[in-house]
């Protein structure tokens, strides 16, 4: 497969190499974007097909991670597995039971017989994604679904607001009240950097020349990326670190807009208007509902964090934890030292004190990637096609180093804390 | 000449980001520096070794052959934090350091075992205790079990220690600089790549 797509792609390497270095004619980018598209298809359709193959697990930072970012909420303990479906989900065993004819009456009988609760949650994660932790933010999306189900948090602000507004019994506004309350637990516990896979998924699965049609289940992505600024905004947090990003996922939105007929766009227009009217009303209400949850916050000094472990990703270094002191104020300590008579047993303990590590969070860690590789790939992909052949191990090499040294970030920021609180115990006794 | 602690806390923290040296994460410094070294806990990740599948390792194999048949002697198992590893008697293991280190092209280092686990009968390298300027990743733990009972070995415990060692000069072509480096960047246990070796047999 990388064969048949590496070979696509360097025999339009001219095109490419035109598109990345200098100013494409219109034609060009679509042209361009078209042959990626046929590209992305013939890889989703290949990874669809490995339902074939024996299933692996996830890995396991996949559960450390959302047990740092859940903390309490995580203790139902649900399964993650992999799915071949390009996107991620959220469900309940029994549901699966409820929905097939000949268990329906049983279902009483067969709980009780399976080794395991069946109102636990399954969340499914795409195979391509398995070693790729910037696309784990999903999974916090879908455990908010989780959330919200065991707690009937949306159900209850939607009966209620669809009494005062008028508008009992319409599926559609529970369904989409379900998603922006699951976007809401998202930015909770990972800052913007929580909708930014679904930008990229976006980008991918229709490109320019296929316009996004309007989903029953979930609003659209812009209208959430509006309400999202909204929650953010009062965490002080916002979009401007992931600008370019958010630019590039909006224009590409009014593209697709604008290449919908008058009829689809006349319904997109008057489903937000919809969404508007409801919205305006229900948002504070799941913006309380999500700040109740006791679950990692992702703050301002998070997203101070993550802009410092970026720069130490620029080293190739695992970024799984912080120093509180600079290495300035070190220098500056150590020279003291240097200066003073004798090094004394207090001031080299005083002194390597400052050199402590603290664990960075997962939210950190997972923001701290997604920063590092929207400031880096631009220069990456333009530096395949520097050379003919284009060299796309070059790229290649980049994103395997992305992911591993943040799955390692990510393992060693567990087992920090683990020992932490191991240590603080035995300081303490 | 070896480092001392406040020469290493030096290292750590140096302006020049050619001449720095990085070992993270440092979870209790206090306790990890030594006089001249600093104490490197135990990783999460083990390779063990699976001897009843073939006889003998042979080099007169092709490089093919080779990797093959050492890919399949290691099995790769991962640990909880709070997991124990039982390495028992005689027993032979790959592990890893839970730190991450990066050394500048200035400093050598050296890994070596604690003394107190050295006398409960645990060796740390069997052979391979040297650690080239310019290298980064985590370093490879061959551990022994030379004593009479089995070890129980947790992540995070202060098995061995590191010194470095400051050369008199640069390294003009650092680790991760050759072309033949076969390490570099490893986050995780890494079992032999011998069959790299320009001696082992092309075809």
């Amino acid at each position: 497969m990388t064969e048949t797509c590496g070979r696509t792609l360097s025999d339009n390497a001219t095109l490419a190499r035109k598109v990345f270095s200098s100013n494409p004619a219109e034609h060009e980018k679509t042209a361009l974007l078209t042959i990626l598209s046929a590209q992305i298809k013939l890889l989703y359709g290949i990874h669809e097909r490995l339902v074939f193959l024996p299933r692996e697990p996830v890995e396991r930072e996949t559960f450390s991670t959302l047990q740092d970012l859940f903390k309490s909420e995580w203790s139902e303990d649900p399964s993650v597995i992999l799915t071949t479906i390009q996107n991620a989900y959220e469900y309940r065993f029994i549901d699966v039971l409820r929905d097939i004819e000949i268990f329906e009456e049983k279902l009483a009988e067969l709980s009780a017989l399976l080794p395991f609760d069946p109102q636990t949650s399954i969340l499914e994660l795409p195979f391509i994604d398995r070693q790729n932790p910037l696309s784990w933010p999903f999974l916090a999306h879908e455990f908010g679904h989780s959330i919200d189900r065991r707690k009937s948090i949306t159900k209850a602000i939607v009966d209620r607001a669809g009494e005062e507004l008028g508008l009992t019994g319409i599926p559609v506004i529970a369904s989409w009240a379900m998603e922006v309350f699951a976007d809401f637990v998202a930015a909770r516990v990972l800052g913007p950097a929580s909708i930014l896979p679904l930008f990229s998924l976006e980008l991918g699965l229709s490109p320019i020349i296929e316009p996004s049609k309007l989903n029953s289940t979930h609003p659209p992505t812009p209208f959430r990326l509006s309400l999202l600024r909204e929650f953010l905004s009062k965490s002080e947090l916002s979009f401007n670190e992931y600008q370019s990003f958010v630019n590039l996922y909006q224009s590409d939105q009014e593209l697709k807009f604008e290449r919908l007929g008058e009829k689809a766009k006349a319904t997109r227009e008057t489903s937000e208007q919809l969404l508007k009217y409801v919205f305006n009303r229900i948002e504070p209400d799941l913006i309380n509902a999500t700040g109740e949850l006791k679950i990692f916050t992702f703050t301002k000094d998070s997203e101070t964090r993550a802009n410092q472990l970026k720069e130490r990703l620029r080293q190739n270094v695992p970024i799984s934890a912080y120093r509180k002191s600079s290495d300035a104020q070190i220098r500056e300590k150590l020279k003291t030292m240097k200066s003073a008579p004798k090094d004394d047993a207090k001031s080299i303990y005083s002194t390597l004190d400052l050199l402590n590590e603290e664990s960075a969070a997962a939210g950190e860690i997972l923001s701290a990637g997604w920063l590092y590789k929207l400031e880096t790939y631009p220069d990456r992909i333009r530096s395949v096609f520097e050379s003919d052949p284009p060299n796309f191990a070059l790229y290649e090499d980049y994103l395997f180093g992305i992911d591993n040294l943040l799955l390692k970030s990510l393992q060693l920021s567990s087992v920090h804390r683990h020992l932490a609180v191991t240590l603080k115990l035995k300081a303490t006794q | 000449m070896i480092l001392c602690e406040s020469e290493i806390a030096e290292a750590l923290v140096s302006e020049r980001e050619e001449d720095r040296l990085v070992v993270t994460p440092l979870i209790d410094p206090r306790h990890q520096f030594g006089p001249a070294s600093i104490d490197v806990r135990l990783g999460t990740d083990f390779a063990i070794l699976e001897t009843g599948k073939f006889s003998h390792i042979s080099t007169q194999e092709t490089r093919k052959q080779l990797r093959h048949q050492l890919e399949h002697y290691v099995k790769k198992v991962r640990l909880e934090p709070n997991e124990i590893f039982y390495l028992h008697p005689g027993d032979f293991a790959l592990a890893s350091t839970l730190e991450y280190l990066q050394l500048p092209p200035s400093l050598a280092a050296r890994i070596e075992g604690r003394s107190s686990w050295g006398r409960l009968g645990l060796i740390v390298h069997a052979t391979a205790g040297y650690i080239d300027p310019g290298f980064s990743g985590v370093i490879t733990y061959e551990l022994t079990n030379a004593g009479k009972v089995p070890i129980g070995l947790k992540p995070g415990l202060r098995i061995g220690q590191i010194c470095f060692v400051r050369m008199s000069r640069a390294a003009a072509v650092p680790y991760g600089a050759k072309a033949t480096k076969k390490y570099q960047w490893a986050t995780g246990v890494q079992g032999s790549r011998i069959y790299q070796d320009p001696e082992i047999l092309d075809e």
